[in-house]
């Protein structure tokens, strides 16, 4: 089924796969974070495993500090950062509940952690230590980092969006254009806006500027839908990644379908092959080469007979993942 | 007049200039190029000025991906769906075509209410996931009933019954979010009067329902705690006020005080305490819930207003405990919000400490208060002697230092109202 361009990779987690991310300033590293209590890194083109670490459960999220240093929350509520070169490990601190989210803001250089305790921490990664808490209306489902913003998506369907320079108040408040929970948030790497997801197969694209003229510009679509036997069934979309150069992004379903999306057109580019099961998380290395894709069940129907979890790595190209006509009077 | 057959083909150039007759409710055939301008592509019905009533504002229509978010895509389609042309009649266009126009005005309401009732039904039959919370319409608050959990959530609570071998226990307790799920589903479906009455009050941010019947309390962030995962406050948290945050809205199910919870006087309106946050926050429990979490800095919650617990209780306690940094909320607003706080009656404040302490323990019965032989309003300020001396200082300076806000009320001696 996978085709030349496309492989899965040796020895993965043993458990589902939470949080896949590539290495900041390469393709080769990937960092995969899993629910069987562990955090593997991955020499891409080698398909091996470099380095393994463990948490005392489930690992929901990772995220790159710089190529040497991974960190990596989850279930057992603590922050570990551990150096991938001395294979040293330092638990940073901790959440009063699971944490869900983590995230490396590199232009102010912080560390950001989303719990479902309805807090969000930064974390200086130098020292490291804890740089503030910050409460949220309600249990963080995602984040995502935007230049010297911070976007945090909420239970109760709510969005923050907080100036990480100034963490006094919230910048703005907001709430999902969608009508159902928010599944994941990315923002674009153009800074203009974000990309939100909902469980109920729909993703909208939103601006940050809050004048009217740009929110006038915000759409949402129907996507990771199927219709069997007449009837549409709906599904999550789990992930979002973005590809940095041509700011197109893919989203990933509990359909198993990955999709790549051209927001300024509005257009699909492409869709890929239906993988074995729930799609994740999503990962972009940071030339917009190569795509990760966890393809993992996510226990929506309880512990039933599925699929094996794996993380197929894909070379993607331009014809996938490039809008097609170069609008850029679209860009903002 | 003669009726004009190029306007029952659908294409009569002149359209309300013309002289001839154009009835109502008839005569659609898709139209191809049409007198009102070639985009307008679904223009069917034509309305007589006269006629002319709810011009546009009409959310929610039931083609529920186009007309609600604006130009939307299928796809790999070119963006189709409704142009908003500005044309109000587009918004009719976007109606079912049996639609007559003369029952053509509709409340918005009610549309609102047929966009729930085809979203539930969608809901149902499309395997979506269950437990999410639910908006019919852009900027309207979340309908009750409907919390929010994560499969993630949902997965660890299977991991943690799994790990004491308790499964059917998980088993239980998904079977009963499920039926709650179904419950309140079905209400929105078969909107009978009652549930429209307490939908539509809802959805103006008024609060009047009582409580819904199954106990979930129709709190958006209402937890696990309620439907019975005991275990997994023992087995995986370490500390007892650690699982309490992570389920910080507990529900006591079997309660009476519920009820009495749900229809005393709610909050006196929001705005009057200064806060400048959106539409509404679902109720925290402001006191108990941030015990653990040393010079944490908090956001004021304000309650969520479609009968949450204790509704104006929390308000008072959220703002007595805790500063918005945002803020606009001074001492002062605080202490006016003390005196309509207090006014309802001294149940909220007695109940309020219960159903803390309550929490602590997961499926402990609410015990009335024992730390609370005080008189309610003392619960809002603490005495001076109870306060540390950092905490002292921080309620003497001028102004909060980040990171230092004290976690108790401050003393009654310190505020100046």
């Amino acid at each position: 089924m996978t085709g030349s361009n496309e492989f899965k990779l040796n020895q993965p987690p043993e458990d589902g796969i939470s949080s896949v991310k590539f290495s900041p300033n390469t393709s080769q590293f990937l960092l995969v974070s899993s629910w069987d209590t562990s955090v593997r890194l991955y020499d891409v083109p080698a398909n091996t495993m470099r380095l393994k670490y463990q948490h005392s459960g489930a690992v929901l999220d990772c995220a790159f500090y710089d190529p040497t240093h991974a960190w990596s929350g989850g279930l057992d509520q603590q922050l570990k950062m551990h150096d991938l070169n001395t294979d040293q490990e330092n638990l940073v601190g901790t959440h009063d509940a699971p944490i869900r989210c983590v995230e490396y803001c590199p232009e102010v250089n912080v560390m950001v952690t989303g719990s479902w305790d309805q807090t969000v921490k930064l974390w200086d990664p130098r020292t490291p230590c804890n740089a503030g808490t910050f409460s949220q209306p309600e249990k963080v489902y995602t984040l995502s980092v935007s230049g010297d913003r911070l976007i945090v998506g909420t239970a109760g369907r709510r969005v923050l969006v907080w100036d990480l320079r100034n963490m006094g108040y919230v910048q703005q408040r907001r709430e999902s254009s969608l009508k159902y929970q928010t599944r994941c948030i990315r923002a674009f790497p153009n800074k203009q806006g974000y990309v939100l997801s909902s469980i109920e197969g729909r993703v909208a694209v939103e601006y940050l500027d809050p004048s009217p003229e740009i929110q006038k510009k915000k759409y949402a679509f129907k996507c990771h839908r199927l219709k069997e036997n007449n009837i549409e069934q709906i599904y999550p979309v789990n992930a979002i990644s973005f590809h940095n150069i041509h700011n197109t992004f893919a989203t990933g379903g509990s359909d198993g379908f990955v999709n790549i999306w051209d927001p300024f057109n509005k257009k699909r580019l492409c869709q890929f092959h239906r993988y074995p099961t729930s799609i994740a998380s999503l990962a972009f290395s940071n030339d917009g080469t190569t795509l990760a894709i966890a393809s993992s069940y996510m226990y929506e129907m309880d512990d039933i007979e599925h699929p094996e979890d794996g993380i197929f790595i894909r070379q993607v190209t331009d014809a996938e993942t490039k809008p097609k006509k170069h609008l850029l009077s679209q860009y903002l | 007049m003669t009726i004009c057959h190029f306007f029952l083909q659908g294409r009569c150039r002149f359209g309300e200039r013309c002289w001839n007759e154009h009835p109502r409710g008839g005569g659609r055939s898709g139209p191809a190029a049409g007198g009102w301008g070639a985009h307008n592509q679904r223009y069917t019905n034509v309305v007589q000025p006269s006629n002319f009533s709810k011009p546009t504002a009409w959310g929610g229509s039931r083609d529920d991906g186009k007309a609600f978010f604006g130009p939307s895509i299928d796809s790999g389609a070119p963006g189709s769906g409704n142009k908003s042309s500005g044309f109000s009649q587009n918004r009719f266009s976007a109606l079912s075509s049996e639609q007559n126009i003369g029952n053509s005005y509709r409340d918005e309401e009610e549309k609102l209410l047929e966009g729930i009732i085809k979203d539930m039904e969608v809901w149902e039959s499309s395997g979506q996931w269950m437990f999410s919370c639910y908006s019919p319409m852009k900027e309207k608050p979340n309908i009750s009933g409907f919390p929010d959990f994560s499969p993630e959530e949902l997965h660890l609570e299977y991991y943690n019954c799994r790990a004491n071998n308790n499964i059917q226990n998980y088993i239980n307790s998904v079977q009963q979010l499920v039926n709650q799920w179904r419950n309140r589903l079905l209400m929105l479906k078969t909107l009978n009067t009652s549930t429209k009455a307490a939908l539509v009050s809802e959805l103006k941010n008024v609060v009047s329902q009582p409580l819904p019947a199954f106990g979930f309390g129709g709190q958006q962030t209402s937890t696990f705690g309620s439907s019975g995962f005991p275990l997994s406050s023992s087995s995986s948290r370490s500390a007892s006020s650690s699982s309490f945050k992570s389920n910080t809205e507990l529900v006591s199910p079997s309660s009476g005080s519920t009820t009495a919870f749900g229809s005393s006087s709610m909050v006196p309106n929001p705005s009057a305490l200064g806060v400048t946050s959106s539409a509404r926050s679902a109720p925290s429990i402001g006191f108990g819930s941030q015990p653990a979490s040393s010079a944490a800095s908090f956001s004021f919650k304000k309650p969520e207003t479609t009968g949450g617990f204790g509704a104006s209780g929390f308000s008072g306690f959220g703002s007595s405990s805790a500063v918005n940094l945002s803020s606009t909320t001074s001492l002062p607003a605080f202490g006016a919000v003390n005196a309509a706080v207090a006014a309802p009656s001294s149940e909220p404040g007695n109940s309020l400490f219960g159903r803390s302490l309550n929490a602590f323990g997961y499926n402990v019965a609410p015990a009335p208060p024992a730390a609370t032989s005080i008189v309610t309003s003392d619960k809002l300020f603490t005495p001076k002697t109870d306060l540390s001396p950092e905490e002292l200082k921080q309620f003497e300076a001028k102004k909060f230092t980040l990171g230092k806000i004290p976690l108790k009320p401050p003393p009654i001696e310190l505020l100046n109202v």
